[in-house]
């Protein structure tokens, strides 16, 4: 299986059924995942920060920099590849503690929340969350078959 | 007051605008808080809990950050939100904020009865001299203020 | 097969909130009726066929325990199945609800993904719902 690597403040959209979309060191990042098991499409973002606002002109460089405008930018990419929004399955993991950088005040949690926010205009329902404590995790999603792993600490298990 | 009970209070209402109303407060110091302009108009809502403790509590505010409140969770554009609508999210917002302080407070064990939450417009004057020096918690929502206090 | 729900809360916004949650938690729904204290809802009760009901506690008028309470007192409606919802978390109140025959107990701010899980426990097997 070839892994289509995220960095952090980008994503990626795969239709092709021998690879994984795969991201590292989700801290009070996010990483989202929308799987159409129809179709077998999946899209994975690793977003950093909840609101663009902090920083418009990076927004529009780095959209998925930023859960405001990068999930729904996600969304919308892939609806574009066809996919229909009430067969999507929507998973989450991250949103922890922002360990050692006592500025970036409730980070994790804010992502969180501004992406709950996006879900519930969307009327998208979560269906696997992996998020909080102080942690960091990796996310994987296999095309062929949907299946999101999230590994902490060794540790892997199915979203 | 307590400041660690006003600590309690502005985690809680922190944590209810995240997971009630999807927006973000970030605390003010008693310096910011003191240099928070008030707005042309504020929006008054209180109730008042007895139980395990009684007092009133009070939550101000500008009807820009009740609209974007309603907005949320209505899911609507902000020029459909009507007055009533932007009202009773602001009314709801404190009543689910007060159940989640007093639980912080006290545990799960103490019954508290929570009145309806009533709103008013206070004259920004009138308003400036009761809160004066009192306790209070205030946040900077998203750009906007949110004053939280008690026996006002 | 799709339900007719009765929200009762004194708040506009939660009652709409819930039945938004309950959308989007795919419930199928028929008819939902709201109202703004426990007499209204029994007034709802006795003209309209019910499935379910969301409640809160803390009401004018007549408050969600005391609905509950006339609700299991009647023949009518003693086996509706009631989901309470409240920011009132204390352990006695929970006891004191199923005590008079509350199914589930919820507290405020509730999720779709939970409401989607409680409200399937009380929804009939195999109709293809949620």
């Amino acid at each position: 299986m070839k892994s289509v690597i995220i960095d952090i403040a980008d994503a990626a959209v795969s239709s092709q059924p021998d690879e994984a979309l795969v991201t590292y060191s989700l801290g009070s990042c996010l990483g989202v995942t929308f799987y159409d098991p129809v179709l077998r499409i999946g899209a994975m973002a690793h977003c950093m920060l909840p609101l663009s606002s902090l920083d418009a002109h990076k927004a529009t460089e780095k959209p998925f920099m930023f859960v405001d405008v990068g999930v729904p930018k996600l969304l919308e990419e892939i609806l574009r590849h066809g996919c229909r929004k009430r067969d999507l399955i929507t998973r989450v993991a991250g949103g922890a503690a922002a360990l050692g950088n006592a500025n970036l005040f409730r980070i994790g949690e804010r992502n969180f929340a501004v992406f709950r926010k996006i879900m519930w205009k969307n009327s998208l329902l979560v269906q696997g969350e992996d998020v909080g404590g102080d942690i960091t995790r990796t996310l994987k999603l296999d095309i062929a078959t949907g299946r999101l792993t999230v590994r902490t600490a060794g540790v892997e298990r199915d979203l | 007051m307590s400041i660690d009970s006003l600590d309690i209070l502005s985690n809680t209402a922190i944590e209810t605008l995240e997971r009630f109303a999807f927006l973000l407060g970030d605390p003010l110091d008693a310096r910011e808080a003191g240099l928070l302009p008030l707005p042309p108009c504020i929006w008054l809502c209180a109730l008042t809990f007895s139980g395990a403790r009684a007092a009133k509590i009070a939550l101000a505010t500008a009807p820009d950050l009740a609209r974007q409140i309603a907005v949320n969770l209505y899911s609507l554009e902000a020029d459909e939100i009507t007055e009533i609508q932007a009202m009773d999210a602001l009314k709801e917002l404190l009543n689910i904020m007060t159940g989640n302080y007093l639980h912080a407070l006290e545990g799960d064990a103490p019954i508290f009865d929570l009145s309806a939450p009533v709103l008013t417009t206070p004259d920004r004057a009138d308003f400036a001299r009761q809160w004066a020096g009192r306790p209070q918690v205030a946040l900077n929502v998203e750009g906007q203020p949110l004053i939280l206090g008690f026996g006002i | 097969m799709a339900y007719n729900i009765l929200i009762v809360d004194d708040s506009l916004t939660a009652r709409t909130f819930i039945a938004r949650t309950l959308e989007i938690a795919g419930v199928p729904l028929s008819h939902v009726y709201q109202a703004a204290d426990g007499q209204s809802a029994l007034d709802v009760l006795q003209r309209e066929w019910v499935d379910l009901v969301f409640a809160d506690i803390n009401m004018p008028v007549m408050n969600g325990v005391e609905l509950v309470r006339r609700m299991r007192a009647n023949d009518l409606f003693k086996a509706i199945p009631v989901i309470i919802i409240t920011t009132d978390r204390s352990t006695h109140r929970m006891n004191e609800l199923h005590a008079v025959g509350v199914q589930a107990y919820l507290t405020k701010p509730i999720t779709p993904e939970v409401l989607k899980a409680t409200v399937e426990r009380f929804l009939a097997p195999g109709s293809g719902a949620v």
